[in-house]
């Protein structure tokens, strides 16, 4: 009889049941695994001889085969090693219960038996819960991001010897504790709205865009202090609820970039270089790992240079800018991940970058401009809500000592207008503003006469498009938001119009 | 081979690219179209190898083929011997053979040339939009040269006040360049019109602009330039209305902006400083007519911000300054006053206060 151990796959975040079965039959000695395993996997068998001869047990000198089911699934990573250990073990008869069919095990093993940390352990509780599977056998640095999911066992051991002697009753041992209460919001400490001088017009744009959800491109001079406000962000975003602060620690947690502090408990704030592949941008590889849209989810991705990325890559954003989520198909199939981010776009007026600087020459023709702004392609442009021009800063304000809002302040305007926003939208599965498609526009944003009246004037004068003309409905809808209007008045309307962004600019 | 006379312009000005303006008028001389394509008009005449070789192999299927787009599109085809030529163009010394117009037909007197840099400042955008505002309303056609910058803006100005605005370009009317500009060309079409002396198949050249800017010189009363550093191709329109004896008027700019290099020369070697509207009327016994102040319902906050707003633009930080307002109280108090269209927003978050 074969002995069989439970352990768990991953599909990108995906968990499958993989059984583990070993059996140990007459012939020559060997060791072979089966059942699409990678170079990882092959690997254990080296891992587990070494871990089961140096914690004190008898590694059997007969013919083993350890089959990985489903047998056509891809197997991937070390996790599978203390699975390998306990069932060859156990057919072995070295582990005398057999109490451990409802056990999950994930671990990878030294040489010695210690066990150490694999990624992806806190997807693959939440989903092995979702399908019944209440103990878990992990090793103990990753027990603090099991512990998270609640309404499960979770068991934290540290080497072989001690999982041994735990199964066979030896060792009584408490289920770690749940660590989810001790995982609350918290924003980067070091960074503040109030420091950043002058950027009025800036600031208050980027607190409607949070308000609202709206994606925004800033047109700046090098210096201008675009990078400093995109930082400031995330510390006027509301605070992530468990639910958020788990989505996003689970892509970190496959992506293996947890590293020490177990939990993301503040919004991520990414910004890649614009070098950066299509794959690392919207996720890749064999084995689809997460890209940077993913790693921004329920944070902001901030694209500096926007022009000078690959087309291809800018154009990728596309899904996960309309679904919140993105797709990578594969020859095995396809993998979603989630990517609900808030896109923070920055770009210099210019390819040298002095154009909008009244102290400084720009030396670019006028050619290398229109080259430079026609690499934005009108569907690009279209997605950011909010248009702004960052100018650079005068001496005054450098200098100036006047104490400028908070960062708090701006946040508790933000959170109050996001759930009057939650609450106007939940029949409709939205939560924001900008989700609005324009047949709900027309409902949430209605206009009286006056504002009408505005408006027609402003088409007229200001040579609104019809995608403007919507963007700015939206825009009013959100400022009505963050006055606590139930109403789009002519204000909400009027400063919504500054943020639109011109053809001129180009 | 048929005599239409039209065919014939045609053919001429598919020489036009490749024979420079000057060779072709002597080569032409005073003879009639009939006797130019009889050969033997052709010897004792100062031909290269490729012109003549240009000629022997005219691709007549092209002109046809032209002749049809023309026909299709209204465009007319005017030789130097035609009655509706204007008469200013023969002032030059090597004027166009045959030239495209498309539009009116009409050339409307007086008529002034509104040039300046492909890289205007601000300030360049603000004073020739205002310039060829006033200037159009007195009843002034606007000619320029359909390029970036403030080509561009004295076209709109003028098309904005409902004056004619004529656009001489350096390439067929396929090809109009800059790209951006084909929906301004097409607003220039309905009350003004387009002329090139190239046909309408030909894909603009580095070398044909200069050549245009004889054009738009020679067929305006006066060229104005408002804003042209020291390499501005404006300056070149300013050579040929020198030669032609046609007022030069320059805008001057701040001494420390390298923009204005090209403006300040030209008022070092004698053309006209121009300070408003009046100083070029003046010169045409025309007098700009006051406008009667609308009077517009304005709170009492509008009205304090349009005293601010003067002249100079003012940026969005100094603006908010000056008047103690909340960023959100200011930015709406811009757009309303925007959309009453009494500020002019400019790129780089300033405000100015409009003309009207």
């Amino acid at each position: 009889m074969p002995s069989r151990v439970l352990s768990f796959a991953l599909d990108g975040l995906n968990a499958i049941p993989a059984q583990v079965e070993v059996d140990i039959g007459s012939g020559l000695p060997s060791f072979s695994i089966v059942g699409l395993p990678d170079t990882a996997v092959q690997e254990s068998r080296e891992r587990v001889r070494s871990a089961i001869k140096n914690s004190g047990f008898s590694f059997p000198l007969s013919r083993i085969t350890v089959n990985l089911a489903p047998g056509d699934l891809r197997k991937e990573g070390p996790q599978y090693d203390l699975p390998i250990a306990i069932g060859l073990l156990d057919a072995s008869g070295q582990i005398k219960s057999s109490f451990f069919a409802q056990l999950v095990f994930i671990g990878e093993l030294s040489l010695s038996g210690e066990l150490k940390p694999v990624k992806g352990v806190l997807p693959i509780v939440r989903r092995a819960k979702k399908l019944g599977y209440q103990e878990f056998v992990v090793p103990k640095d990753s027990a603090f991001e099991a512990a998270l999911v609640e309404g499960v066992k979770i068991y934290s051991l540290e080497n072989l010897s001690q999982v041994v002697s735990f199964l066979n009753g030896d060792l009584s041992l408490e289920p770690e504790s749940p660590t989810s209460p001790m995982a609350t919001s918290v924003f980067p400490a070091n960074l503040d709205f109030g420091e950043i001088k002058g950027q009025e017009m800036a600031k208050r744009a980027l607190e409607v865009a949070v308000a609202g959800g709206h994606h925004i491109l800033m047109i700046g001079s090098p210096g201008a202090g675009k990078t400093m406000l995109a930082k400031r962000i995330v510390t006027i975003m509301p605070e992530m609820t468990l639910e958020e602060m788990l989505e996003i620690t689970e892509i970190y947690s496959i992506s293996g970039l947890l590293g020490e502090r177990k939990i993301v408990s503040s919004r991520p704030f990414r910004s890649p270089h614009h070098s950066i592949s299509y794959a690392g941008l919207v996720g890749g590889g064999t084995n689809p790992i997460p890209g940077e849209v993913s790693l921004a989810h329920n944070g902001v991705l901030f694209l500096d240079e926007f022009p000078e990325f690959r087309r291809d890559a800018l154009e990728a954003l596309r899904q996960p800018l309309e679904e919140g989520n993105v797709s990578i198909t594969r020859v095995h199939g396809t993998v979603t991940f989630p990517a609900n981010f808030m896109l923070v776009a920055a770009m210099n007026p210019c390819p040298c970058g002095f154009r909008l600087d009244p102290n400084k020459a720009c030396r670019c023709s006028s050619g290398e401009i229109h080259r430079y702004w026609s690499k934005i392609s009108g569907p690009i442009w279209d997605r950011f809500d909010l248009h702004i021009i960052v100018p650079p800063l005068s001496a005054e304000e450098l200098t100036s000592t006047e104490i400028k809002e908070q960062s708090a302040e701006m946040r508790r305007r933000v959170e109050r207008a996001r759930s009057i926003q939650l609450e106007r939208f939940k029949p409709l599965g939205i939560r924001t503003n900008s989700q609005l498609s324009s047949k709900l526009l027309r409902r949430f944003c209605f206009l009286g006469t006056p504002e009408r009246q505005f408006m027609r004037q402003a088409v007229e004068r200001l040579n609104l498009t019809a995608r403007s003309y919507d963007r700015i409905l939206k825009l009013a809808r959100t400022i009505a938001d963050l006055e606590e209007s139930e109403v789009i008045r002519l204000p909400h309307l009027a400063e919504a119009l500054q943020y639109r962004g011109t053809e001129e600019w180009v | 081979m048929g005599l239409d006379p039209d065919r014939f312009l045609i053919a001429l000005s598919l020489l036009s690219p490749y024979v420079p303006p000057r060779s072709l008028n002597a080569l032409i001389g005073n003879l009639t179209l009939n006797e130019f394509f009889e050969r033997k008009a052709w010897k004792n005449q100062p031909l290269t190898e490729e012109m003549f070789s240009r000629l022997e192999e005219m691709d007549w299927h092209k002109v046809e083929r032209i002749e049809k787009w023309c026909k299709e599109n209204g465009v007319q085809v005017l030789g130097k011997w035609s009655p509706s030529y204007p008469e200013k163009l023969k002032r030059l010394e090597d004027p166009p053979v045959a030239i495209y117009l498309w539009g009116e037909a009409a050339f409307p007197e007086p008529s002034i040339a509104v040039v300046g840099t492909r890289k205007p400042s601000n300030y360049g955008r603000e004073v020739t939009s205002r310039l060829s505002r006033e200037l159009a309303e007195a009843g002034f056609t606007i000619i320029s040269g359909l390029a970036r910058g403030l080509d561009s803006v004295a076209h709109q100005a003028a098309l904005e006040v409902g004056g004619k605005t004529i656009a001489v370009l350096g390439s067929g009317f396929e090809h109009i360049y800059p790209p951006e500009n084909r929906k301004l060309a097409l607003k220039i079409l309905e009350s003004g019109g387009l002329i090139s002396e190239y046909p309408p198949d030909t894909s603009p050249k580095q070398w044909y602009f200069p050549a245009r800017n004889r054009i738009i010189a020679a067929l305006s009363d006066g060229v104005v330039v408002t804003e042209a550093g020291e390499s501005s191709g404006a300056l070149i329109t300013c050579d040929f209305a020198l030669d032609l004896g046609i007022e030069v008027y320059a805008v001057p700019g701040s001494v420390l902006s390298a923009q204005s290099k090209g403006c300040h020369r030209l008022i070092k070697e004698g053309a006209k400083l121009v300070e408003s509207t009046q100083d070029i009327l003046e010169d045409f016994g025309l007098q700009l007519f006051p406008k009667t102040p609308s009077s517009l319902d304005l709170s009492p906050e509008e009205r304090k911000a349009l005293e601010i707003l003067c002249s100079d633009p003012l940026s969005l930080d100094e603006f908010l300054e000056k008047l103690g307002l909340q960023t959100k109280v200011g930015l709406s108090l811009l757009s309303m006053l925007e959309v009453k269209g009494l500020v002019r927003s400019l790129p780089g978050n300033y405000y100015i206060k409009s003309q009207k």
